[in-house]
């Protein structure tokens, strides 16, 4: 997949959007497994982290593009 | 009828805490592995190896020393929670690093949170080791 806005690196094009998914998703499996313990409790607080990621991020770019129209 | 006795864990493990801390800074979740936690120690060195390929395939800039400035201490100090990833990356040219693109970027915060989180993987080995 490639979005308008793309970051090229090393090893092909990955969209600012993807990036974003795929170090919410690593940074959500992390915390989970750190701040919890048991299997049950981990899934459901690095889902909601990971959603937390892409809620404010979408939230955060909205606001950044309202402000600059 | 008694209840019954939960047998303490066998001693031979029983490796100093800063010990397990090191093994883990040294090699992503070696220090899980030594506390005979292996699901852990496997998920935590996925964790940082995937955030260091992200990182180096985005272009990311990895901090060397001498280091010039606080910026650069930092960068230092989170890229090298890596470990061995860190020293072994020196070695590899095969990606250069390219901060000019937005990418590139991107891949120095990958590569600088996998140092830290790395970091609080140590932490919680070192923890687990203590509480023993």
């Amino acid at each position: 997949m490639k979005l308008p806005v793309a970051a090229s690196g090393n090893a092909g094009t990955l969209s600012h959007w993807e990036a974003m998914v795929l170090f919410a998703l690593v940074a959500s499996i992390a915390l989970g497994m750190l701040s919890r313990q048991g299997t049950k409790a981990r899934l459901r607080y690095a889902a909601g982290a990971f959603l937390a990621f892409l809620g404010i991020a979408i939230a955060v770019a909205w606001l950044m593009y309202l402000a600059v129209e | 009828m008694s209840d019954p006795v939960s047998l303490p864990e066998p001693s031979a493990w029983r490796l100093p805490p800063i010990l397990v801390a090191l093994a883990g800074w040294l090699m992503p979740g070696l220090g899980h592995l030594l506390l005979r936690r292996p699901g852990r120690a496997l998920i935590y060195l996925l964790c940082v190896a995937s955030m260091i390929g992200l990182g180096l395939a985005l272009g990311g800039h990895v901090f060397r020393l001498p280091a010039h400035g606080v910026f650069e201490w930092l960068g230092v100090a989170a890229n090298a929670g890596t470990g061995a990833f860190y020293f072994l990356s020196g070695m590899w040219d095969g990606w250069a690093s390219d901060v000019s693109r937005t990418a590139g970027d991107y891949g120095t915060r990958f590569l600088a949170a996998a140092g830290v989180l790395n970091l609080l993987f140590v932490l919680d080995a070192h923890e687990i080791a203590s509480r023993r």
